[in-house]
C-alpha cells in the first residue's frame, strides 16, 4: 500500500478539491430539490481537465490510472455525493471499449469531445427483466445495408435526458442461435437520435439531478462506422471496464461516508444535551469510530483493486470487494450520521439525510452484494456456483 | 392467555427454586459432573418425592396431570441451576413416548416405575448420518420368530449410560429418509447385543453411542403401531423443544444476573465497568433477548396446552419458531456474558462459561437455528 500517500495522488486530491470548493452544500441541496443536472459542476470539471483523467494524452486526457481516478471520484463524492459523482463518472471508464477496441478513426472522432465535456454519453446495457443476467438482453440490431436498425428497450440509462451519444449494447444474433450466450452481442457508440429514441424519466430516491431513465428504440438506424470492434464480441468488451467501475463506485461510497462522518462528528461535538456534548456518550462516539475504521479499510481495498488494475494484474475479486465494502461502509456511516443528528438528521438543512439517500445506490449498482458474494465464493474460494 | 402463575404453580416454582439454591452451587454441580454417574441419585429420589417425575403425565397414567406451562416452570428453574439430572431423557422424552404410544401394560409397568424414581429411560432418535432429521433412520428392525432383531447405531443418546431402558427408532420397511416405516422399540439396557460407548458432553451431561448388533426383542418391545412412529416422535420432540427452550430462558436469566453483578463490581479507570454506556447498552440488549425468549417459550407451552384446538402444522411452526429465536438469543446472551466478564469469563472457575456451554448445546439440541428456520418455512 505504498501508494496511499504518493505525491501523484495528493496532487489529484488537491486539484479536484480546488474545483469542488466552489460547489458548496447549498448548490447540491438545490440540485436535489430542482433536479436540474449540475451543468456548472460538470463544466468546471471539464474546464479544469479532470474529465479526461484516464484518457491517453494524445486525445487530450491525462493518461492516469484507476488509482488516480479513484482518488478523484472519492473527492468528488465527498463534495456532492452521487449527484456530483454520476455527472462525470461515465467519463472515467465508459469510453474504454472505444479506446481499446475502436479504430484509430473512432478514437480521434469520439474521445476528445468526451474529454472536453462537449459530448455527453448515456450507457444502455441492462433491460427490464434482465437485471445482471446480461446475456439475456433482447434489444436487437438488425443488419441492413450500410448499418443496423435497432428495436427494443433499455432501463436505468443515466443522463439520457441530456446525452448526445449513446453507448449501446444490443444483440446482433439471437441468444438461442449461438451455443455461447456471451456471443452475438455488439457494442455501438452512436448519436442519441431523439426522433427514434423515446426517453422516460424514472423518479427515484436519490441522485435526483442525474436522471435515470427507461428508453425505447423505434427503428433507430446506426451506421456501420459506429460499431465498436468486431460484431458479436461486445459482451467481452464491456467486461473490460467493469472492474475499474467497481473500484470507483467503492471509492464514491467511501467518499459519501467520509463526508457524512465528518458532519456527524462535528454535530456530536457541538450539540449539547444534559449539559454536555452528545459526543461524550459512548453510544454516540463508538459507532462513529467504527464507521471511520470501516471507511478506512474499504478505502484501502479500493486502492488495492486500483493498483492491481493499473499494474495489469487480475483484480476481479479486489475490485468487487472494493465496491462491496465501500458501499456498505458509506451506507453505514451515512445512516449513523442521520441517527447522530437525531431529529435534525431528518431535516434537509443538515444534509445527512440527502447523503443517506444518495449513498444507497452504491449498494445496489452496478452489481448487487449477493452477486459479489457469489463471485468471491466461486472464483476465490473455489466453491460451486449456486445459481 | 393468563401469564400470572396460579397458586399451585407458584408453589411448584418456589420448591424447584429452593432445590436449585440448596443443591446447585457451582462447586456442588462440578462434583456431580465429575462423579461416575454424572448426576445425583439423591436428587433423583427427591424429584420423585416432590412429584416432579410424574408432573407431565395424566392422572390415568399415574401422573399429576401437569400442563406444559408447569413443565416450563420446572425447566426454567433447572436452567438457572444447570441441573444435570436426566429429567429430559427419562420424563420428557422416554416417559412421554410411552404415555403417548404405549399399551396399557407398557404404561403400567414403565410409567409407574418412572414416576416413583425407580426407572430411568433414554431415547435414541439420531444417527451419525441423520443430522437433525428425525426421519433419517438406518437402524433396522427385522421380524424374526416371535419378535424382532435390531441392528444399527444410535448417536448422542443422552443418559443412555444410566438408563434402565433405551427407546430407539428403527425402520422395518422403506427407504432411509422415509417418514413412513419407522417404529419405536423399548430395549432393556442389559439386552445381549446392545453396547454403549459413553462420554461426557461439553456441557457436563452424559451421552452414549448406542450400538445395536443383532439385538433380539419380543413383540411386546414395540411401542405403538409398526411403521407409524414418526408423528409421535415429532410430537414428543416438539414438546421437548418447548421444555429445552424454557431451560435456556432460565440459563439466560442467570447469565444476565451474574453479568450485571460482575460489571457493578469490576473496577477499571477508577469506576465500575458498568458505568460505561456501551456496557449498559449491551446488557439492555441481553435483557431484551432474554425477554423475547421468555415470551416465545411461554407461547410454545401455552399453545401446546391448547393442542386440541391447534392445527398440526401450527404446532410445528410454533416449536420451530421458538427454537430458532431461542437459539439466536442463547448464543448472543452466552457470548456477551463471557465478553463482558473479559478474560476471567474464559476460566472454568467462573460460572459464566458453564452457562455458555449449556446454551450452546441447547441451540444444537433437536436442531439448530438454521434447521428450524427452514422447518418453519417448509411447514405449510
Amino acid at each position: 500500500m505504498e501508494r496511499v500517500l504518493t505525491e501523484n495522488l495528493r496532487v489529484v486530491r488537491e486539484g479536484v478539491q480546488a474545483v469542488c470548493n466552489n460547489f458548496g452544500d447549498d448548490y447540491w441541496l438545490a440540485r436535489d430539490t430542482d433536479g436540474v443536472f449540475p451543468h456548472e459542476f460538470h463544466g468546471a470539471m471539464a474546464e479544469a481537465g479532470w474529465l479526461g483523467i484516464t484518457m491517453p494524452e494524445e486525445f487530450g486526457g491525462a493518461g492516469l490510472g484507476v488509482a488516480e481516478a479513484a482518488v478523484m471520484m472519492n473527492t468528488v463524492a465527498a463534495c456532492g455525493a452521487m449527484t456530483a459523482a454520476s455527472s462525470i463518472h461515465i467519463n472515467m471508464f465508459g469510453p474504454h471499449p472505444i479506446l481499446i477496441f475502436g479504430t484509430e478513426e473512432q478514437k480521434q472522432k469520439h474521445i476528445p469531445p468526451l474529454v472536453r465535456g462537449d459530448a455527453k454519453v448515456s450507457f444502455g446495457v441492462t433491460e427490464p427483466n434482465v437485471g445482471l443476467d446480461t446475456t439475456n438482453i433482447t434489444t436487437f440490431a438488425k443488419k441492413v445495408d450500410g448499418g443496423y436498425i435497432v428495436d427494443g428497450r433499455k432501463i436505468w440509462n443515466s443522463t439520457a435526458q441530456q446525452a448526445t451519444k449513446i453507448m449501446l449494447l444490443a444483440r446482433t444474433q439471437k441468444r438461442e442461435e449461438n451455443k455461447d450466450p456471451t456471443k452475438g452481442i455488439s457494442i455501438f457508440y452512436t448519436d442519441f437520435d431523439r426522433e427514434k429514441i423515446e426517453v422516460q424519466l424514472i423518479h427515484k430516491m436519490g441522485r435526483k439531478a442525474v436522471d435515470s431513465n427507461m428508453i425505447f428504440f423505434d427503428n433507430l438506424f446506426i451506421p456501420d462506422e459506429d460499431l465498436i470492434g468486431e460484431e458479436g464480441m461486445g459482451f467481452r468488451y464491456i467486461l473490460h471496464a467493469m472492474n475499474p467501475e467497481r473500484v470507483l463506485v467503492g471509492a464514491e461510497g467511501v467518499g459519501i461516508g467520509q463526508d457524512a462522518l465528518q458532519r456527524a462528528s462535528k454535530y456530536a461535538l457541538e450539540r449539547e444535551v444534559f449539559g454536555r456534548p452528545i459526543g461524550m456518550n459512548q453510544g454516540i462516539q463508538h459507532p462513529l469510530a467504527e464507521n471511520w475504521m470501516e471507511l478506512e479499510a474499504a478505502w484501502l481495498m479500493c486502492l488495492k483493486g486500483a493498483e492491481l488494475f493499473d499494474n495489469e494484474q487480475p483484480c476481479g475479486a479486489e475490485a468487487n470487494a472494493a465496491k462491496f465494502l465501500g458501499a456498505k461502509a458509506g451506507y453505514n456511516a451515512a445512516m449513523q450520521a442521520v441517527m447522530t443528528h437525531g431529529g435534525m438528521g431528518y431535516a434537509k438543512e443538515y444534509h445527512v439525510e440527502r447523503l443517506m439517500r444518495e449513498v444507497m445506490i452504491t449498494r445496489i449498482a452496478p452489481v448487487s452484494e449477493q452477486l459479489i458474494a457469489s463471485f468471491i465464493a466461486e472464483r476465490v474460494l473455489g466453491l460451486p456456483k449456486s445459481y | 392467555m393468563d401469564f400470572e402463575l396460579s397458586s399451585e404453580q407458584t408453589l411448584l416454582k418456589d420448591s424447584v427454586d429452593r432445590f436449585v439454591k440448596d443443591n446447585y452451587e457451582l462447586a456442588a454441580r462440578r462434583a456431580l459432573v465429575a462423579s461416575d454417574l454424572g448426576f445425583s441419585k439423591d436428587n433423583w429420589d427427591l424429584f420423585a418425592e416432590m412429584g416432579w417425575l410424574g408432573l407431565p403425565f395424566s392422572e390415568e397414567s399415574g401422573g399429576y396431570g401437569g400442563s406444559n406451562v408447569d413443565v416450563s416452570i420446572l425447566m426454567e428453574s433447572f436452567g438457572e441451576g444447570l441441573v444435570v439430572e436426566p429429567y429430559m431423557a427419562t420424563v420428557l422424552l422416554g416417559g412421554r413416548l410411552v404415555e403417548m404410544a404405549g399399551t396399557a401394560d407398557q404404561k403400567e409397568t414403565i410409567l409407574a416405575a418412572v414416576i416413583e424414581g425407580k426407572m430411568q429411560l433414554a431415547f435414541g432418535y439420531s444417527e451419525p448420518q441423520s443430522r437433525f432429521d428425525l426421519f433419517d433412520v438406518t437402524t433396522t428392525a427385522t421380524a424374526s420368530g416371535d419378535g424382532y432383531v435390531l441392528n444399527g447405531h444410535k448417536g448422542l443418546v443422552y443418559h443412555a449410560g444410566s438408563a434402565d431402558k433405551i427407546i430407539v427408532t428403527a425402520r422395518s420397511p422403506g427407504g432411509q429418509r422415509d417418514k413412513a416405516g419407522i417404529s419405536l422399540f423399548i430395549v432393556d439396557a442389559n439386552t445381549k447385543g446392545l453396547s454403549l460407548k459413553s462420554y461426557r458432553t461439553l456441557d457436563g451431561q452424559r451421552a452414549s453411542e448406542v450400538i445395536l448388533d443383532g439385538v433380539e426383542v419380543g413383540r411386546d418391545a414395540m411401542l405403538g403401531a409398526e411403521g407409524q412412529a414418526f408423528p409421535i416422535v415429532e410430537k414428543v420432540t416438539d414438546l421437548a423443544i418447548g421444555a429445552a427452550s424454557a431451560e435456556a430462558v432460565g440459563a439466560m436469566r442467570r447469565v444476565n444476573q451474574m453479568t450485571i453483578e460482575y460489571v457493578k463490581t469490576r473496577q477499571q479507570f477508577g469506576s465500575p465497568i458498568g458505568s460505561n454506556q456501551v456496557i449498559k447498552h449491551r446488557l439492555a440488549d441481553m435483557l431484551i433477548e432474554e425477554e423475547q425468549s421468555k415470551a416465545m417459550s411461554d407461547m410454545a407451552a401455552m399453545r401446546a396446552d391448547m393442542a386440541k384446538e391447534t392445527r398440526s402444522d401450527d404446532q410445528v411452526q410454533t416449536a420451530s419458531a421458538t427454537k430458532a429465536r431461542i437459539g439466536e438469543a442463547a448464543k448472543f446472551v452466552g457470548e456477551q456474558g463471557i465478553q463482558l466478564h473479559g478474560g476471567i469469563g474464559m476460566t472454568d472457575e467462573y460460572a459464566i462459561g458453564h452457562y455458555y456451554k449449556r446454551l450452546q448445546t441447547i441451540d444444537k439440541l433437536f436442531g439448530n437455528v438454521d434447521y428450524h428456520l427452514r422447518r418453519f418455512s417448509d411447514a405449510r
